[in-house]
């Protein structure tokens, strides 16, 4: 289609297909004033009427005469007032944005508006950012309507809602908080409802207490002080406060985000910036600032006894020259966790390289290299983009809940959706229901474990018969396999489909890449799609921050062991001293290694957090500063280098920047450490051919017991990332602790209701939880989400197949 | 008053036949009531001549200075030199814009209008524009060993008032660094 | 036989009694005559312009009555018009001829403190006390107005902030009827006084030509016979509606820049009495202006109008994106304010052009070859305030 040539206030203008005037005069530079309008929403809502204009359709005979100083009043042939963001220019017409009918009539709802507001400036939060009172001074109102003190409605407040206030006193009824929710959220948590008095209010569609994904974004696209978050109310004024350009690090999307901060202390987290994730935020990002003020390590420690900073470092450098002359300097291993920053890794490698030691740890990361190690080898190795999910055709989501796991992925898909192109399709293979489900994706509701199975199913779909699956060695029986997913095979027939129809965009947990073919299989998936290499987009999907930090340092790096081969070692008694960098080792290293941990000599940990019950027998503590106390850097998945800016000074003196501290122990070792380098992830490399990669299929065996037969597996919460964020007091008020889930029909044959406490016990050990019953859940399955502090479920695992067998009991014996 | 009726047209005109490619913008403010200065934009090679000229204007000097001073236009280049020099006879006045880069001396106007004494070193103290030319050239306002040049943009508000960094290099040893009404929060 | 002589450097300041401020002169003294001087001011600098980038222009108008502390009035006015003149507004007439009272009393009260000091550093004590006794009965009236004595921030954006109170007009009748008297008894203290004309004639001469070069204004360049005041050159306020008289004086000397200081005070007296006769009714700020807060009596009623005030308070206003220089004749001499604006609340950048700043850089020309008594003299006679010179 050809571009629509028209003028805006005399200006000649021209619209691509498909834009609103509103969008052409934004794109030309002319201010139309709007409210409801946001660029965040894929259509708009069309409710306040700020943004009217008179479209004018001058005559043939006229349009040869035109001049720009041409005023609609001249002619008075002008069409009635129309929302700009909802109408489409015509070829040559005449769009009139300020007539002075205009502003009387944008003046006019703004009167309507104030009739009832409340003079509450003064107190109210907005006060300073709301577009209520930016609208009454750009239209310099100086009347209003007669105010009926006597007879003002009286709305509800819900002052009963965890985390959101809504005063509906204080609401313009512009709806944007409905259309984010459901528009960008996919949640639909509000509407405009009318109440028994007939006044529209903003509610929940229940009618309940809001319970939702508590994301900040109706608090935040709110353009009076309507919705506030109850976490910020009266602690400051817009004004007072600095907005500190930082990102988020709680989950690798790195969502750019501005930090409010007054006195050295962050007290919201607002984001208006053009960026990737168009200034929308979970929960994490919008609520769990406070998260580095509590549970802080703030002094260094020498087994539980707090002592300078200074003495550690020398203690920890007598004992590490000691260990190196008595057992070698391999005997030394660097373990480091990947949601820390990039600092924190590129100075745990720089220090393993002093020391010289072949050991470096960083356990999550295992899969992701894996799946490099594969992608490389089949030539699909390369770095993705964001902007390619919007495009891709389709999204093949397979063993992880992307909303819960990474929300930006969530947002782009649902925008995908719910855009008026309806480009892409997305597949969803996963063991229980999500809330993407919402979207009618396909399907592929597998039985948990069989995700080889599933991948083998569709290659073999795909492929259109064995004769073109020569990599594929002892090709199962499909029927077999369809048994043993549990997935119909028209299903699967209309997922293969799906993916041989276009570009591709894959996403795939890191849990599940670690096992064993999983990344081969992966990687023949997307070769038999028929896409080239261009076309096809892999995202590893984990809740750790730095997860691609971590596999661009150690993409090059000799260290680099695996958690298998550690563990291995570590009971051999190679290592006599660790030193790790991170909050938690209890968290992200199973049972089985750091029962070995506790043993060793000397344990010296570079953490933010306290941690309640690990110590070796020397266990050296040092502070180190959180993202909010120093610059640092992280790598997001599409592999850019962000940057989360200091926003505050730390508590004390003590807590140092890791590299800092790494400064004052190469100091010691008579080495001064150079300025660190951060590269961003590693070079895309485009490869024209594709080579399959062998694959021998094995069949699983059932390992289950009588004692333990229900599979226990790790979730991911999307109110939880890093054991600091269960510190942070939004994710706390949503969730306020870690439930294990169960399906319904379980529940009823064990006799047991939501919110019972349970006793989960496996082979390795016991852990105490309180229990949620939810529907879409398989029957055989306990799942329990990690990140929060009062339950761990690593402790329970024995296996590194991904689930662990448990059996669950009922605590306290009542009903 | 001599005729003043179209003095400030007449003044440019005069100034593009002596130096035809000296002046880029002549720019005309109107804000509310009728004013009559005019503003024009001058490369810097030409800028001393321009002002000497306007100086040297026969049909009434551009004799008085009122004041000059530089903004940092955050743009490539840097600075814009100012000067709103006046003529006493015509009761008329003209802007000189004159951008320059932050690296490159400039001609002091001096010699021209002793008035531009402070206020050029009044440029280089806030802005550190360097003049050639100027008989006691050095800081003026803040004291001489200053770090910096407060008037940049990118020169803070404020320091950190946590911050004992400038008063470490500053302080001798052993100096009390905060003073004790500092109100912490 | 020959006597070795040597040029001697003392310095002057800057704590001293008859600097007026913080001002160090440094003197090249040959005998008792100055060979050279070097002025060296910056020593009440508070940064001002670099505080001014960062507030909101209605927030910047208290700082200017810390600019010539001895005549805010002034000041606040020649702030404001240089707003109102870059948003395309003017006061109302009652309000501008409210600031022309004001602005003519400062003047009036500034020479009056001017006088008393200068007289004192020569010499005559009794002067002192008789102008600050006149002086005392402005402040007084000042005080009635805006509740304050000596900064008063009183001019706002588009007006004044109270309208006059009652009894003003009358008070300040009277002071008018009583002033030529008082200005007489100054004159026969002073003017034929054989000690003062002595102390001041002939001392710190500044030419005609010099005047202009070092681009000195006020009194200390109409004393050298240039005819210039920006009240009849760039009318402000209404000026051009009120008969008045620019005095001169040919002399060049501090006795020339004296008499000139004199004859406006007569002169301000002249204009007081005009602006009484005429004074408008009407509203004394601009109520309906997208620029200026409503009243609190509205603010504390409509929502609108709060709402309004909010957004002026901590946004500012929308200003076009202009750059403007506008000045005002402020006692000590040309006031003006160069102002780019961006657009945003804030100034992007505010120029002072402090005619005490200017005129001190001319204070060696005029001290050369005079004794090292002369100093006080010429630094009287000069008339300038640290606060307006340093910012």
């Amino acid at each position: 289609m050809a571009d629509i040539n028209f003028f805006i206030d005399g200006i000649a203008v021209s619209a691509k297909p498909g834009e609103t005037i509103l969008q052409v005069a934004d794109r030309h530079g002319i201010y139309i004033p709007a409210i409801c309008y946001s660029d965040r929403f894929s259509s708009p809502i069309g409710s306040c009427r700020i943004c009217i204009v008179v479209i004018e359709q001058l005559p043939e005979e006229d349009l040869r005469t035109h001049s720009a100083t041409h005023h609609p009043v001249a002619t008075g042939k002008c069409s009635r007032p129309m929302p700009s963001c909802v109408m489409k220019p015509k070829e040559g017409t005449y769009v009139w944005t300020n007539t002075e009918a205009l502003k009387q009539a944008r003046a006019d709802i703004v009167k309507k508006w104030n009739r009832y507001h409340p003079l509450q400036c003064g107190v109210c939060d907005a006060s300073g950012e709301c577009e209520l009172q930016d609208a009454a001074l750009e239209f310099n109102i100086t009347e209003g309507l007669p105010q009926d003190f006597d007879n003002l409605p009286q709305k509800t407040i819900h002052k009963e809602w965890p985390i959101v206030n809504n005063d509906t006193n204080l609401c313009i009824e512009c709806k944007r908080c409905v259309k984010i929710c459901d528009d960008v959220m996919g949640v639909k948590a509000l509407a405009l409802i009318k109440k028994e008095s007939g006044i529209f209010e903003i509610d929940t569609v229940d009618g309940k207490p809001l319970d939702c994904e508590f994301c900040n974004q109706c608090i935040d696209i709110c353009p009076t002080g309507s919705l506030e978050s109850k976490l910020f109310m009266y602690k400051s004024k817009a004004w007072e406060m600095d907005r500190i350009v930082s990102s988020c690090f709680f989950c690798p999307a790195g969502c750019a985000l501005e930090l409010n901060v007054k006195d050295n202390k962050i007290l919201r987290v607002t984001n208006h910036l053009p960026s990737f994730n168009d200034g929308n935020l979970c929960n994490l990002g919008a609520f769990a600032y406070d998260m580095n003020e509590k549970n802080r390590t703030v002094s260094a420690s020498i087994d539980g006894r707090e002592t300078d900073v200074n003495n550690v470092i020398n203690k920890t450098y007598k004992e590490i020259k000691r260990i190196i002359n008595e057992y070698g300097s391999d005997s030394i291993a660097i373990v480091c966790d990947s949601s820390v920053s990039s600092e924190s890794m590129v100075s745990a490698k720089w220090f393993a390289d002093l020391v010289g030691t072949k050991t470096l740890i960083i356990p999550d990361a295992d899969g992701i290299l894996k799946l490099n190690r594969v992608l490389k080898k089949s030539g699909l190795l390369k770095q993705s983009s964001y902007e390619s999910i919007k495009n891709s055709d389709t999204v093949f989501v397979i063993g992880t809940d992307v909303t819960n796991s990474v929300p930006l992925l969530d947002w782009f898909i649902i925008r995908k959706s719910k855009s008026k192109a309806k480009k892409g399709k997305l597949i969803m293979a996963y063991y229980r229901e999500s809330k993407l489900d919402k979207l009618k994706p396909i399907s592929l509701r597998y039985n948990l474990g069989s995700e080889r199975e599933l991948l083998l199913l569709l290659i073999l779909k795909l492929a259109e018969g064995a004769e073109n699956t020569g990599f594929i060695k002892k090709i199962p029986d499909p029927d077999a396999l369809i048994k043993i997913t549990g997935v119909q095979e028209e299903t699967i027939e209309a997922a293969a489909n799906q993916i041989k129809s276009g570009s591709l965009s894959i996403m795939i947990d890191t849990s599940l890449l670690e096992r064993a073919g999983i990344p081969e299989l992966i990687s023949d998936l997307a070769i038999v799609s028929g896409n080239r290499s261009d076309s096809i987009e892999f995202w590893p999907i984990s809740r750790k921050a730095n997860i691609k930090g971590a596999e661009s340092i150690l993409s090059g790096a000799d260290q680099h062991i695996d958690k298998a081969l550690f563990q291995q070692r570590l009971s051999e008694g190679v290592f006599h001293a660790i030193i790790y960098f991170g909050n938690a080792i209890e968290r992200i290293l199973p049972p089985q290694i750091t029962a070995k941990i506790t043993d060793i000599d000397l344990f010296v940990m570079l953490s933010s957090y306290k941690t309640d019950n690990f110590s070796a027998k020397k266990t050296f503590v040092l502070p180190v500063a959180t993202g909010y106390e120093t610059d640092s850097h992280y790598l997001n998945l599409e592999g850019r280098l962000i940057t989360a800016r200091k926003a505050v000074n730390a508590e004390n003196e003590n807590i140092l920047p890791v590299q800092s501290v790494i400064k004052l122990l190469a100091e010691k070792f008579n080495t001064i450490m150079a300025p660190l380098k951060i590269d961003s992830g590693p070079a895309a490399a485009i490869t024209e051919k594709l080579i399959p990669l062998d694959y021998e299929y094995k069949a699983m065996e059932e390992m289950g017991s009588k004692h333990y037969p229900y599979k226990l597996i790790i979730g991911h919460d999307r109110f939880r990332s890093d054991v600091s964020t269960s510190f942070g007091s939004g994710p706390k008020i949503a969730k306020s602790v870690g439930y294990a889930e169960i399906s319904d029909r379980l529940a009823e044959s064990l006799d047991l209701k939501s919110n019972d406490r349970v006793r989960i016990i496996s082979k390795m050990g016991e852990s105490e939880t309180v229990l949620s019953v939810c529907s879409g859940l398989p029957d055989n399955l306990v799942i329990v989400p990690e990140g929060f502090a009062d339950i761990n479920p690593l402790t329970l695992f024995s296996s590194d197949d991904g689930y662990e067998h448990v059996n669950i009991e009922k605590i306290g014996g009542g009903k | 008053m001599p005729d003043t009726g179209n003095v400030m047209a007449r003044t440019v005109e005069y100034l593009r036949k002596l130096y035809p490619s000296a002046i880029t913008e002549v720019e005309r403010l109107r804000l509310g009531r009728v004013r009559r200065d005019w503003t024009i934009s001058v490369k810097q090679f030409y800028a001393y001549r321009i002002l000497k000229a306007l100086k040297d204007y026969p049909e009434g000097n551009y004799d008085f200075l009122v004041f000059a001073t530089a903004v940092d236009t955050q743009k490539d280049p840097r600075f814009k030199l100012v000067y709103l020099i006046r003529s006493i006879k015509m009761a008329r006045q003209i802007t000189v814009e004159v951008p320059v880069a932050d690296d490159l001396p400039v001609q002091s106007v001096y010699e021209l209008w002793h008035a531009a004494d402070f206020d050029e070193r009044e440029i280089y103290d806030m802005y550190g524009i360097v003049f050639n030319g100027h008989p006691n050239f050095k800081r003026i306002l803040m004291p001489e060993d200053w770090d910096g040049f407060p008037l940049r943009k990118d020169y803070p508000l404020k320091g950190n008032q946590f911050s004992n960094t400038y008063l470490d290099r500053k302080l001798p040893k052993g100096q009390l660094k905060q003073s004790k009404h500092v109100r912490m929060p | 036989m020959s006597i070795e002589s040597r040029e001697m450097l003392i310095n002057m300041g800057p704590q001293h009694p008859s600097t007026h401020g913080v001002l160090r002169i440094i003197l090249k003294l040959n005998g008792e005559k100055i060979a050279a001087s070097e002025p060296d001011v910056g020593y009440l600098h508070r940064g001002f312009e670099k505080l001014a980038e960062n507030m909101l222009y209605h927030q910047f108008i208290p700082y200017t009555d810390r600019l010539d502390y001895i005549a805010s009035m002034n000041n606040n006015q020649s702030y404001v018009i240089a707003v109102e003149k870059l948003l395309g507004i003017e006061a109302p007439p009652r309000a501008q001829a409210i600031r022309v009272i004001m602005s003519e009393l400062g003047r009036i009260s500034s020479h009056l403190v001017w006088l008393a000091t200068h007289a004192l550093d020569i010499g005559a004590m009794t002067v002192f006390l008789y102008c600050f006794r006149e002086r005392e009965t402005i402040i007084d009236l000042f005080e009635e107005t805006s509740g304050n004595r000596l900064n008063y921030n009183y001019s706002r954006i588009g007006g004044v902030a109270f309208d006059l109170p009652e009894g003003f007009k009358d008070n300040l009748r009277k002071f008018l009827d009583i002033f030529p008297e008082k200005l007489g008894e100054y004159h026969r203290l002073l003017t034929k006084n054989r000690i003062w004309m002595s102390r001041t004639k002939g001392v710190g001469i500044l030419t005609r030509e010099q005047a202009i070069n070092w681009g000195v204004s006020g009194p200390v360049l109409r004393g050298s016979g240039v005819k210039w005041d920006i009240r009849k050159a760039f009318p402000y306020d209404g000026y051009e509606n009120y008969d008045f008289d620019i005095p001169t004086d040919d002399a060049c000397d501090v006795y020339g820049r004296y008499l000139v200081r004199m004859e406006e005070m007569r002169q301000s007296r002249r204009i007081l009495q005009q602006a009484l006769k005429h004074l408008p009714d009407g509203k004394v700020i601009l109520e309906d202006s997208p620029y200026v807060s409503p009243s609190k009596e509205k603010i504390m009623t409509e929502n609108f109008s709060l709402m309004k005030h909010m957004v002026l308070t901590i946004k500012g206003m929308h200003t076009p994106i202009a750059t403007l220089y506008s000045a005002t004749e402020n006692p000590k001499g040309e006031l003006g304010f160069y102002i780019v604006a961006d657009g945003s609340g804030k100034p992007y950048k505010l120029k002072i052009r402090a005619p005490s700043f200017i005129n001190i850089s001319a204070m060696p020309t005029m001290l050369r070859g005079n004794y090292l008594a002369d100093v006080i003299a010429v630094i009287g006679s000069l008339d300038f305030v640290f606060g307006e010179s340093d910012r």
